[in-house]
């Protein structure tokens, strides 16, 4: 309890951190083009600069924030600012529409806010419990979690499975440049002395995910022509239609929990999810899509709640629950913080700042969300041609503050132009990250696996819980196939 | 036929016979992990699936979704928009080039005019304010609050 309040505390003396980050959040989600992702890569340059209990808060924030803020132009101009949004765009355009977006956008701010709320709870019981467990894993036990890990490069692919696998490999190709993690000698540096510290992550990670964004986004400028919102007034629900949406809310945001903690699914899933299963158990199912206020609550709620359950298993074992966690983990890296069962008995001050966090986070989303509902309209008129000028102008110093080298500024352009062209063709950015991150942490553990053997590769396979991640790595990469079997005969 | 698929997978079969080939001169080593174990077992596996690309570049169907990305390919090359992503990427590559020798403050203003252009802002005031505002506001944040010691000019 006093370590609850001294987190709490915490995070009160550090409040302009937690606000950067959720209003952030919100500006980023609600934005069509960037996304947590991206949001908290913009955040890097600033992360480098602050305590890694500020950075965590900060993270949290624009992680909890931005997966609100997709629903913001899911509602107001039918475009989900977040793939996690999606589903939202089913019953709230129809409601703006109809003149109550106010309404419409209420409603998601409290779901959104509950599914926080259930899902951190489940972080605060659950995290600290698999920590411990965690603590029994030795070399052999992390290197089959890896491999586990790996595995969730074939669930993150975009739409083909064997571009994704190329993508993942790719990334594992680029770990290995630079020095031998057991050795020290140098490998696939060419000659090029700069290669020696291996591929400079910061810059990596700004150009696949921001860059190619922007890049992108010179694509598709002018092509967009969306009925827009002009005006929202603010309209809470009334207390009858809150207490008809309990069931939902509370249903779907322990789904979204669920899900979230399952490695490699994400909000979009929990979404869609929790939108079947509310029009399934609903009295008038003919009612969702044409502006039900279930259809708005169940994938807010569901899509918050995955936030907590995909911290579970990237805090306490090292391996990312979605796309964005995956990019907390490379930023927590740079910043000298290494997830994992350590994590929560070295420093638990950080762990307990980062659950505070977490929960004042979905106040704050409440609180910002129902003042400024009447805002939300200016936010999305803000032109293109300022909005990305500055956040490449970030990007850029974002490269730069993480080495103070110009080389690394190079670095983000060239994979930005990378990470555009793989977009383009159907290769997704994500499991090059995942490759970059969990590769040589791979290598790492196989390598004193090996070691502490005499060399007897038999040892990767004799502990339970090893054998354990085997399996899960088994079914993950199952789960995979079925689906691109499933896809096909769909045609 | 994909021409995407298989020029994508060419490439990364040269990549990875490239890395393979690297691995013969790395050292020995009895004890634990070979060092040219690992690198090689992610060449090996990293070739075999740029061949499984070329194989269904080359089996894709016409009409197929690969046979549309090879009209997207195109679009590349083509396509209007394909001036502003190339000068975004020329106009940033020579930014960098710049930047060591003139400094950020100076640098910084005229490179993102220029982005502005080729994100279609044409008020040349919006265009001046913001690109001046934004790198002052950079510029203190960054120089003054986190005390990154951004790039100076070397001229003067």
């Amino acid at each position: 309890m006093q370590a609850a309040m001294e987190g709490v505390l915490y995070v009160l003396n550090h409040f302009p951190f937690l606000f950067i980050g959720v209003a952030g959040g919100i500006l980023v989600g609600a934005l069509p083009g960037l996304s947590g992702s991206t949001g908290i890569i913009l955040l890097l340059p600033f992360l480098l600069y602050v305590e890694p209990a500020e950075a965590l808060i900060m993270m949290s924030g624009m992680f909890c924030g931005s997966m609100y803020g997709g629903s913001i132009s899911a509602i107001l101009i039918s475009t989900p600012g977040t793939p996690s949004a999606a589903a939202t765009v089913l019953d709230g355009y129809p409601l703006a529409k109809q003149g109550k977006a106010g309404k419409a956008l209420a409603v998601s701010t409290i779901a959104s806010t509950a599914g926080g709320v259930v899902s951190t709870l489940c972080l605060i019981l659950l995290a600290p419990q698999l920590a411990k467990l965690a603590l029994k894993f030795g070399p052999p036990e992390y290197f089959a979690l890896m491999i586990f890990g790996l595995t969730i490069m074939a669930s993150v692919s975009a739409s083909s499975l064997l571009k994704g696998l190329l993508s993942g490999f790719f990334g594992l190709m680029l770990a290995m440049v630079g020095l031998d993690p057991i050795l020290g000698t140098p490998r696939f540096t060419f000659g090029i002395t700069r290669f020696l510290t291996g591929f400079p992550m910061v810059p990596v990670l700004i150009g696949l995910f921001a860059f190619s964004e922007v890049f992108g986004q010179l694509e598709v400028l002018g092509k967009k022509a969306i009925p827009h919102v002009e005006r929202v007034r603010s309209s809470l629900p009334t207390w009858k239609e809150l207490k008809g949406l309990v069931s939902v809310i509370l249903g779907s945001s322990l789904l979204g929990t669920i899900i979230g903690i399952i490695p490699a699914t994400g909000g979009a899933i929990a979404s869609f999810m929790a939108y079947n299963e509310a029009r399934r158990f609903s009295k008038h199912p003919e009612t969702f899509g044409t502006g039900e206020l279930a259809g708005i609550a169940a994938p807010e709620a569901a899509n918050n709640g995955t936030t907590g359950g995909a911290m579970i298993p990237m805090l306490t074992l090292g391996i990312p629950g979605d796309v964005v966690t995956a990019v907390m983990l490379g930023a927590l890296l740079l910043i000298g913080v290494r997830p994992g069962p350590l994590l929560f008995s070295q420093t638990p001050h950080i762990i307990h700042a980062l659950f505070a966090g977490f929960m004042l986070a979905q106040f704050l989303i409440l609180a910002l969300g129902l003042i400024t509902i009447p805002l939300f309209p200016k936010v999305l008129k803000v032109p293109v041609g300022i909005l990305y000028p500055i956040v490449l102008g970030l990007c850029f110093l974002g490269a730069y503050s993480y080495g103070n080298s110009v080389y690394d500024m190079g670095m983000a352009v060239i994979f930005g132009l990378l990470g555009y062209f793989m977009k383009k063709h159907g290769f997704s950015a994500a499991p090059t990250i995942l490759g970059l991150i969990l590769g040589p942490l791979a290598e790492q553990e196989l390598g004193r696996a090996l070691i502490i053997s005499h060399g007897d590769w038999t040892v990767l396979f004799k502990s339970p819980i090893a054998l354990l991640f085997y399996g899960l790595a088994c079914l993950s990469v199952w789960y995979s196939l079925r689906g691109v079997s499933k896809a096909k005969t769909r045609g | 036929m994909s021409k995407v698929n298989i020029l994508y997978g060419t490439i990364t079969a040269i990549l990875a016979m490239v890395f393979f080939l690297s691995t013969f001169t790395f050292p020995s080593e009895q004890r634990g992990l070979d060092p040219r174990v690992y690198p090689r077992f992610i060449s090996i596996c990293f070739f075999a699936l740029s061949v499984g690309l070329i194989v269904s570049g080359a089996k894709a169907r016409k009409g197929s979704e690969q046979e549309r990305e090879n009209h997207l390919w195109m679009e590349i090359f083509f396509s209007p928009a394909r001036k502003r992503i190339w000068g975004i990427f020329l106009s940033a590559l020579g930014y960098v080039a710049i930047i060591d020798t003139v400094g950020y403050l100076v640098a910084t203003p005229p490179f993102l005019a220029l982005s502005m252009l080729f994100f279609g802002e044409k008020k040349v005031w919006r265009i001046l304010v913001t690109s001046l505002v934004t790198t002052a506001l950079l510029f203190g944040l960054f120089r003054i609050i986190f005390r990154v010691p951004l790039p100076v000019s070397s001229l003067w």
